[in-house]
Parts: C-alpha cells; structure tokens; sequence
C-alpha cells in the first residue's frame, strides 16, 4: 500500500473525529435556538438579519458551516467508499463531492459576509419568485426519499419477520447504531446543502427568504423538521459514544449495548420539547 | 420426554445445487444438547449428506462457527436448550460454501497471512548469545491490551459479522488486524513491516466501528478495541 494513501485515510479518520467533537457543541446550541427557543418558522428575514449583525453570530455560523460541511465531506467519502465499488466512478463521485461542498462553502461565507453591513428590504434577485418554488421543491423531494427510505425498511423488517427469516446483521445493536448514524449523516448532509441554498436568498432576495421560512409550517414538511432535530440530536450523541468507545472504553464490550440504548432515550427525550415548540408555533 | 427442536438448515452444494436451499430436520433434543450434536443426530438418522466442520468439540479450536438464528457462534458451545422450537442454522457470510455449512476458510486465513501474523525475534540466529531474557512488564497498558487479543482462536465469526468485509472485499477484517494488534504490542517483536501493512484503508481505517465483531466473539476478543488502538497510534515501533 503506497504511503500517501495510508496518511490520507489516517487523516480523514482523526479529522472526522474532531470535527465531530468540534461541531457539537456549535450544532447542539445552534438547534436550541432554532428549535427550542423559537420556531423554525418565526426565524424569519429580521430575525437572521438582526442576529447576523453580530460578529460573534457570524463567527460561530461560519465556523458551524464550516466544520458541519467538511466533516459532511469526509463521512459521505466513507459512504462513497462503501457503495461504489468501481474506483474510477468512487473518484468521479468524491470529486463531484468535493467541488459542491466547496462551492457551498463560497456561497455560505458570502451570505454571512454580506449580512454583516445589514440586510435591506430588496436584493438582486428579489424578483426571481420561482426561486422559492424550486427550494421547496428540493425539500419536497428530500422529504419523499426519507419517507420513502423509512417505508422500505419498515416493509423489508416486516417481510423478514413474517417468513420467520433470521435479522443476520440486524439484530446487533452495532449495525443499527451505524445505520442510523449514516441514514441520519446522509440526511443532514442533504439538508446542510438546501439549507445553505436558502441562507443565500437572504441577502439577494430577502422577501423570498421569509416565504421559505414560512414553507417549514407545511404540513409534509413538517414531520421532517422533526425528524431533522431527531437526526441532529441523534448523530450528535452516538458521535459522542463512538469517541467513548474507541478512545476511552477499551473494554468495548460492556459499554456498546448501554451506551447505544442510552443514546436512544436520551435522543427521544430531548426530541419531544421540540415537537412542542413546532406544533405550538405550528 | 425430551423437547422436539427442528433445525432449519441452509443447503447448498454448489456443484450440484442451482441455489441454496433450506431443508428442515426435527430432532429429539435431550437436555444440554449443543446445535452441533444436533447436526450430528441430523447427519446420523436423517440425511447422511449434511455437511458441516468441526474438530474438537469443547469450544477451543474454532472449526465449527456458522450462525446461529442469524448470529455467529460456535456450534459446539450453543445448547438447543437454550433456543426456540426451530433454531435456524447458516454457514459464515464472506466466504465461499463448500457444501451447506463448510466454508471455504481461504479469503480469511489469505488476509491473516498478509499481516505477517508470526512473533519476529530481536535474534538474528539461534547461534548468537543473548545475555538475559528479554522481559514484559506483566502490568504495562499495552500487554494488558493485549491480553485479550491473544486470546482469538481464528473461528471467522466476527469475519463474517463483519458488514465491512462483505461491502469492502480487500478489508483485511477484523481477526487479522486484532492479531497484528496483538503482536504489534509486544514489545519484543521486532517487525518493522506489519504496521504499515494495517494502517491503510483496507486496514484499521476501513473499519466502521460498528462492533459487531465485538457481539459475536466466542472467545471474548474485542477486535474493535484492538482496531481503535491501532488508530489511535498506541503502538508505534522504531
């Protein structure tokens, strides 16, 4: 094995991790406010803008989106390694991979960059209606894949149950903690892209971005909000499990089953207070 | 009057079968009955072509892993008591049938050999003297690692409940990268190759920290734990 590609995944590894333990704390108190102390829909135009005035918003949004898209980037490149066996269509897809999170990257900055002189009624790109159309659209369609997704695995663990056919992997609390930990990655890493996309109609169409905003209220986006926050919350807590497995617990075997039922509860637990929050601003 | 059990077992002879199949044999089970003495009773009274390995009957050599209602385990160790009416029993994932439950242990023991899973000597030649004994400090973290890293006994089990090994085939697994932990760590050994062998993608940074390795090991072994220390650069030689 060439010595560059032994540093490169041994790099790709540590910086998962501590881009993972970095992002925590930014992403768990990102989601109080947004989803705690206020309702996704009420964060509207003159919330963000008024927020955005200060440097410290801004620093800890960037350093957020920073760290949430690379780390993003490197969890999809295992994903990647996982899925595409074929190496010239795996480097084709990281990078296709790289150039969109690098783009997203520039386009994010440039929101915050520009919100920092204030945010005005009226941007370039305020007549472009279809703009909103075309981000709930892509909302839309993300909503459907996870529906759809869940729905396919709710059938096939219904069909493998009925023909009494052994779970195999499935009945390790490991491959679910993992599954989940991809399925909830994937699902953020989405939504990070969308969610950028959206951030940068606040400077170049600030009314369009109230009209998105206040798209979250749809009732078939709604369980996805929901679902977003489980997500968040989840992949926070099992990353943090993973770091006392593989760097504090090296008797691996009496923690994994504990802390991943731990994880569970506490991800349920911490998820209702939102789901109050939403259907009460709902 | 002893419980009846049926063994529901997946056949597959590849040169004469077109596919597995599952054929189901029912057995009077007497208490502390293993899953293997019940192969036995199959291969006995019921069907003489039922293929399955096996050597030492107590747990120790590791010929008689296969799964178990879905779960890797030794058959020899798994009392029928223990399981339901039908217990469902599969050769290991990952590697090839030979006939029902014999695996062809080939790709397993062809990525053991790629770690250089022998203890290499400072001693160039059993002709040069050594002066003392070379000594481990029996309470050192690294030796205490190991302790259970030695314990592995090659069964494939956690080979085959390893869900990397069957998406990635060049990832060595989980046995051999416990094993090149467990030399690794001993400081006496001197192989200057085996770490950059394992610290690669298809070593210790394919691993997904999953741990189903972990659930399965009929000897205890934690290979993630030994994978995580691999990762972590614990070990680190000259």
């Amino acid at each position: 094995m060439p010595l560059g590609a032994t540093k490169s995944t041994g790099i790709a590894w540590w910086y998962l991790r501590i881009s993972g333990l970095l992002a925590i704390t930014l992403v768990l108190w990102h989601l109080f406010v947004m989803h705690y102390a206020n309702a996704p829909s009420q964060t509207t135009t003159a919330f963000v803008s008024a927020r955005w005035l200060a440097a410290f918003w801004r620093g800890f949004d960037w350093a957020l989106l920073f760290l949430a898209l690379t780390h993003g980037l490197v969890g999809m490149r295992n994903v990647i390694a996982d899925v595409v066996p074929n190496v010239a269509a795996r480097r084709a897809s990281e990078g296709i991979l790289g150039l969109c999170a690098a783009v997203f990257l520039v386009v994010g900055t440039s929101s915050i960059v520009r919100a920092a002189s204030g945010i005005g009624a009226r941007g370039p790109l305020s007549g472009a209606t279809w703009l909103v159309g075309a981000l709930d659209a892509l909302l839309a369609a993300i909503a459907m894949i996870a529906y759809l997704t869940i729905l396919a695995i709710a059938l096939a663990i219904v069909l493998r149950l009925a023909y009494k056919l052994p779970l195999g992997w499935w009945q390790f609390h490991g491959q679910w903690a993992w599954a989940l930990h991809r399925a909830t990655g994937v699902g953020i890493f989405l939504f990070l892209l969308v969610h950028v996309l959206d951030l940068a109609l606040l400077p170049l169409a600030p009314n369009l971005y109230d009209a998105t905003v206040a798209s979250y209220a749809n009732p078939f986006l709604m369980p996805m909000e929901i679902a977003l926050v489980c997500a968040v919350i989840y992949h926070a807590l099992n990353g943090t499990r993973l770091w006392i497995l593989e760097f504090f617990d090296e008797r691996t075997t009496t923690a994994a089953v504990a802390t991943f039922a731990g994880v569970l509860v506490v991800t349920v637990a911490l998820v209702v207070p939102s789901i109050i929050v939403l259907v009460h601003h709902g | 009057m002893n419980a009846l059990k049926t063994l529901r077992i997946r056949r597959y002879e590849p040169a004469k079968d077109s596919h597995p199949y599952w054929a189901s044999y029912t057995i009077e089970a007497k208490p502390k009955l293993s899953v293997l003495d019940g192969l036995f009773a199959v291969l006995e009274q019921q069907d003489g072509t039922l293929g399955f390995r096996y050597s030492c009957r107590a747990g120790m050599c590791g010929s008689c892993a296969m799964r178990i209602d879905g779960r890797e385990a030794l058959a020899c160790r798994m009392r029928l008591e223990n399981l339901g009416s039908t217990v469902t029993v599969e050769p290991l994932r990952s590697l090839p049938v030979i006939k029902d439950l014999l695996t062809d242990m080939t790709p397993f023991f062809e990525k053991y050999r790629r770690i250089e899973p022998f203890f290499v000597g400072s001693r160039p030649s059993f002709a040069q003297a050594v002066p003392e004994p070379e000594r481990v400090d029996p309470s050192q973290p690294l030796r205490k690692s190991a302790d259970r890293a030695i314990d592995c006994i090659s069964c494939g089990a956690c080979y085959s409940a390893c869900p990397t090994v069957a998406t990635n085939p060049a990832y060595l697994g989980p046995a051999a990268l416990n094993r090149a932990f467990a030399l690794a760590a001993d400081e006496r050994d001197r192989d200057g190759k085996r770490l950059s062998l394992v610290l690669g993608a298809e070593g210790v940074y394919g691993c997904r920290s999953i741990g189903n390795c972990v659930s399965v090991c009929p000897a205890g072994v934690a290979p993630l734990a030994a994978i995580s220390l691999l990762r972590r650069g614990k070990v680190k030689k000259d």
